[in-house]
């Protein structure tokens, strides 16, 4: 049995460079550094997010309402308080506005990615052409 | 003497062992790469061949994350996923992928220089015939690289259907199906670039297959991505069990053994 949760975080793009440095500080390599790629979701009212889900240590979701520490690898950890100073960790409950906003880093725990993003009220940006 | 391969093709080096019954499907099909045919094999049904972390690091069980496939071909072509939250979800039918940012990629580059030809066989379950776009692609866009290959899922202008590119230094429409398909598929695809063949089956159907000119040349030496294009767009949803990229032409009962073989978690074949 897994001890995993699955989290589901939004990144506004104003702040994907941010989000990264403090996913270097909460992650398991330099590699977490990218995370957050393009900004291919939007809300209802058109701004873009970053989107990244996937299964995590619980400890991950705690870890970014910690103190940071800089880990062996190296961040920014300017930038990543930054971000971290944007965190809200949504609890999901029926009836509650979707969370995502331009000046918050929302994170959906405990629901699949699918699932998440209908709490997160976002939609991926259309594609317009042909593989 | 020659043998037919029965669709009037010069067969290909290849080893009687391949085809022994008292072999398992996985060595039977492992046998197929035998004499340095290029390409690799993943099983993401078994967790004994797949890692937590893309060091190849950390047993896997029922939900934790899949961050390092082992390439079952003994070619070495092992996948990884770098990124923690990239990395798909083990399930006993295989790794789920959220169609938001989850994929892999060889760690090497997946070198198939040597060859012109191959098959490519993939099984999945996705939650709907339209749920993601890149299933398998050598090198990070197919439609702008010569030498490559790439089976996805059309994009506006078709919707849910599988199609299979295959291309030398010519790109010509992409082959596959008129409809969508099945939410479990096995899905096969032979390549050939000169002289041009493609054949794309589904379940054991075939779609709309071309002997339209791919150019010249080979497959070339790309990174390979599973669920993605370049690791950060096009994503697939749903789950993929099995995979095997073979690096040469089979004969109609190699492709049956390959569909076989990925169809053993799945059952979805007749």
């Amino acid at each position: 049995m897994s001890d995993h949760v699955i989290v589901t975080i939004a990144v506004p793009a104003a702040h994907i460079a941010d989000a990264n440095e403090l996913a270097r500080c909460l992650g398991y390599s330099a590699a977490d550094g990218e995370s957050f790629g393009t900004a291919a979701w939007q809300d209802g009212e058109g701004h873009l997010y970053a989107v990244a889900s996937g299964p995590v240590r619980p400890t991950f979701v705690s870890a970014s309402a910690s103190p940071l520490a800089a880990p062996a690898w190296g961040a920014d950890m300017a930038a990543a308080a930054r971000a971290q100073a944007l965190v809200a960790i949504h609890e999901p409950e029926a009836g509650e506005p979707p969370c995502a906003a331009p000046d918050r880093i929302a994170a959906v725990a405990g629901l699949a990615a699918s699932a998440a993003l209908v709490v997160l009220g976002l939609s991926p940006v259309p594609a317009d052409a042909d593989a | 003497m020659m043998i037919s391969n029965g669709i009037g093709l010069s067969p290909c080096p290849r080893r009687a062992r391949a085809g022994s019954p008292a072999l398992s499907l996985t060595a039977r099909v492992n046998a197929l790469f035998a004499g340095g045919v290029p390409g690799g094999m993943w099983d993401f049904t078994d967790p004994s061949t797949l890692r937590q972390m893309s060091n190849g690091t950390g047993a896997v069980a029922d939900g934790d994350p899949v961050g390092w496939a082992q390439d079952l071909s003994d070619n070495g072509n092992h996948l990884v996923q770098a990124v923690a939250l990239k990395r798909p979800g083990f399930g006993w039918e295989g790794a789920g992928f959220d169609g938001v940012d989850d994929s892999f990629n060889s760690i090497d580059l997946f070198d198939l220089s040597a060859t012109g030809e191959l098959v490519v066989c993939v099984a999945l379950d996705r939650p709907s015939p339209s749920a993601g776009r890149i299933i398998a692609e050598i090198t990070s866009n197919s439609s702008v690289n010569a030498g490559t290959i790439a089976l996805f899922n059309g994009g506006n202008a078709s919707i849910g259907v599988d199609r299979f590119r295959s291309r030398g230094t010519a790109n010509p429409a992409p082959v596959g199906f008129a409809e969508p398909g099945p939410n479990r598929a096995i899905i096969s695809c032979v390549g050939r670039i000169s002289p041009s063949m493609r054949v794309m089956r589904r379940n054991g159907v075939e779609g709309v297959n071309s002997t339209s000119p791919q150019g010249t040349g080979t497959y070339g030496s790309w990174p390979l991505y599973i669920g993605s294009r370049g690791g950060d767009s096009e994503f697939f949803s749903g789950r993929i069990a099995r995979l095997v990229i073979c690096g040469r032409l089979p004969y109609p009962e190699e492709t049956a053994l390959i569909e076989a073989w990925c169809d053993e978690p799945l059952r979805v074949l007749p």
